[in-house]
């Protein structure tokens, strides 16, 4: 085991990076095996450029976790699978194996940018400055993009005659 | 907002997950050092080129027979003693590794080292650049993939163009070897020695050599720099190196090293070694067309005694399309700027969206999120970004001796 600082560093955030990670990948995948997959990569990833990134791990981390899990998306499509819960058992976790659906539909449909500010700031919860931070741009980018995004989202969903899961406040 | 889609079940991430992941992690660090690494054997011709430039007047028509490629595309409106830039590809032409990659016609050869060197006259230092290869960049008429696919499918030319469209440089003179010139010249030095800590062979490529300092002729030097399957004997065993490619890259990292050595101790009074370089430089480059022995000669002048200043763009992980890519981060303007010497990178705590001008070739079409003119906000931000330290196997690693 090596005990030089960076790792000490790296071992001391590692609960709560691979905390963030794994609900970040949940919230898309649904499934905890993949978004333990997913975690593991995105704290890989940190732990190999920690010396650059330990000023802002959280929205790093945040960031990389929602663009594998979206790659993971991404190919599981390619397999044509519909991945439901194996356990979905209920109502409540029938909606939110179709809301996550057409969310990740959604949220390809978006250009790349609205996209990322859209996971970052809804699906991490991260702040906006956060998100400004781990995407290298400006707060007030973050605002239009967000709000650009969101606006898209929410159409969207209207159009698909469901129960609105955009709603302000969480409601 | 999107609470109902967490897991209903707490999740506490595990220690053998925070063991996967740094094991993981290491062996990215090594990936991303491998990379850095393999632009050095494109300094070491480049640093022969020079050598054989200050050895003077022979070289004059043997330039002459260096073979050309057409690449209409290159800038020509620098006047003699401006800067100029250098596009210099490694390029890879060994069939075995085309079923590797399905993105990548078969029978191609593929940019495996692609360098930019600014060359200005009036300054000692000679900027160097190395692009990645897995690079991701919106290459004009297939839209995004790895810089090297560009060269695959577009030769010199598209190369070019995706360079001027992505990374906002004008290239003047294209230089292409592939990874046997660096060998060649070391034969035409009569061979190299180095050092091995163990006995290595690859059945792939016929490598074969014991441990111990080996004097190694052009053929084995081939071999060494392209076995990707080496296997290095230690305690009774046969070990694999796990690293492949990246492995791969460091012992062409030790050959360019040797190399470099031994041509910056080479004499430059005696003209038979002088013409046995040149013959292995001229036959293993090629330069575009547009560029005559003169224009090479005075390049190289220009290069030779010159201090190499190495930039490297700042990069992040990502996956595309299934395959590993790198993208670039923040800072990249910076670093483009300070190759162009057109400012020095400013301090992160500090940056303005006009400190860069001419905008036009500085910044550049970068392609989101690089054009954001805020980029130089983050806090760490630094050109040399993937210099973590990294040393592959000690027993598959040649040094000198």
């Amino acid at each position: 085991m090596t005990t030089d600082r960076p790792a000490t560093a790296f071992d001391q955030a590692f609960p709560d990076l691979a905390a963030l990670a794994y609900r970040v990948a949940f919230r898309l995948l649904g499934n905890r095996a993949e978004a333990e997959d997913v975690t593991q990569e995105a704290l890989a990833r940190a732990y190999a450029r920690w010396r650059r990134i330990h000023g802002h791990a959280a929205p790093w981390v945040a960031r990389v976790a929602a663009n594998l899990a979206l790659d993971q998306l991404r190919a599981r499509g390619r397999r044509h699978q519909v991945d439901l819960p194996a356990d979905a058992g209920g109502p409540a976790a029938e909606r939110s194996a179709v809301d996550r659906m057409e969310l990740a539909r959604l949220l390809e449909s978006l250009p790349k940018r609205q996209r990322e500010v859209v996971v970052m700031r809804y699906l991490a919860d991260r702040s906006e400055a956060d998100t400004a931070a781990a995407l290298g741009t400006s707060v007030g980018t973050v605002k239009r993009h967000a709000h650009r995004g969101l606006a898209t989202l929410r159409s969207a969903w209207a159009g698909l005659d469901a129960d609105s899961i955009f709603d302000p406040g969480g409601a | 907002m999107f609470d109902h889609l967490d897991d209903p079940d707490p999740y506490v991430p595990s220690a053998d997950l925070r063991a996967a992941a740094q094991r993981r992690g290491r062996s990215l660090k090594r990936r991303r050092r491998a990379v850095a690494g393999s632009a050095v054997a494109c300094l070491a011709v480049l640093a022969g080129l020079a050598t054989v430039a200050a050895t003077g007047a022979v070289v004059d028509h043997r330039l002459d027979e260096v073979q050309t490629i057409d690449v209409p595309n290159l800038r020509t409106t620098a006047a003699p003693g401006d800067p100029k830039v250098i596009l210099f590809v490694g390029a890879d032409s060994d069939a075995g590794s085309a079923a590797a990659d399905p993105n990548r016609p078969a029978g191609s050869t593929r940019a495996d080292t692609i360098l930019l060197a600014r060359v200005d006259p009036g300054k000692e230092t000679v900027n160097l650049l190395s692009i990645p290869r897995d690079l991701l960049v919106d290459i004009p008429g297939r839209g995004l993939d790895r810089i090297n696919a560009a060269y695959a499918f577009g030769g010199p030319e598209l190369l070019v163009e995706t360079i001027d469209q992505n990374l906002g440089v004008e290239v003047d003179t294209y230089l292409e070897t592939d990874f046997r010139g660096a060998a060649a010249v070391g034969d035409a030095l009569g061979g190299l020695s180095l050092s091995f800590p163990a006995p290595l062979r690859d059945r792939n490529t016929g490598l074969d050599l014991p441990a111990g300092c080996v004097e190694l002729d052009g053929s084995q030097l081939v071999a060494l720099g392209r076995s990707r399957h080496v296997r290095y004997f230690e305690d009774g065993v046969w070990w694999r190196d796990p690293t492949s490619d990246l492995g791969r890259m460091t012992r062409q990292q030790a050959i360019a090293t040797a190399m470099f050595e031994r041509l910056t101790s080479i004499d430059r009074t005696d003209p038979r070694e002088a013409v046995r370089l040149l013959n292995a430089v001229v036959d293993e480059i090629s330069v575009d067309a547009g560029t005559t022995s003169q224009d090479l000669l005075a390049l190289f002048r220009g290069i030779e005694g010159s201090t190499p200043r190495t930039l490297r763009y700042p990069v992040v992980d990502r996956v595309h399309e299934g395959a590993d890519v790198l993208e670039l981060a923040v800072g990249a303007d910076q670093v483009t700027a300070a190759f162009l010497d057109v400012d020095e990178p400013q301090p992160p705590a500090a940056p303005t969206a006009t400190s860069n001008p001419p905008a036009a070739t500085t910044t550049g079409p970068m392609g989101d999120p690089l054009s954001d003119p805020n980029v130089g906000s983050d806090p760490d931000w630094s050109p040399k970004t993937y210099d973590d330290g990294w040393q592959a196997p000690a027993a598959s690693l040649p040094t000198p001796c």
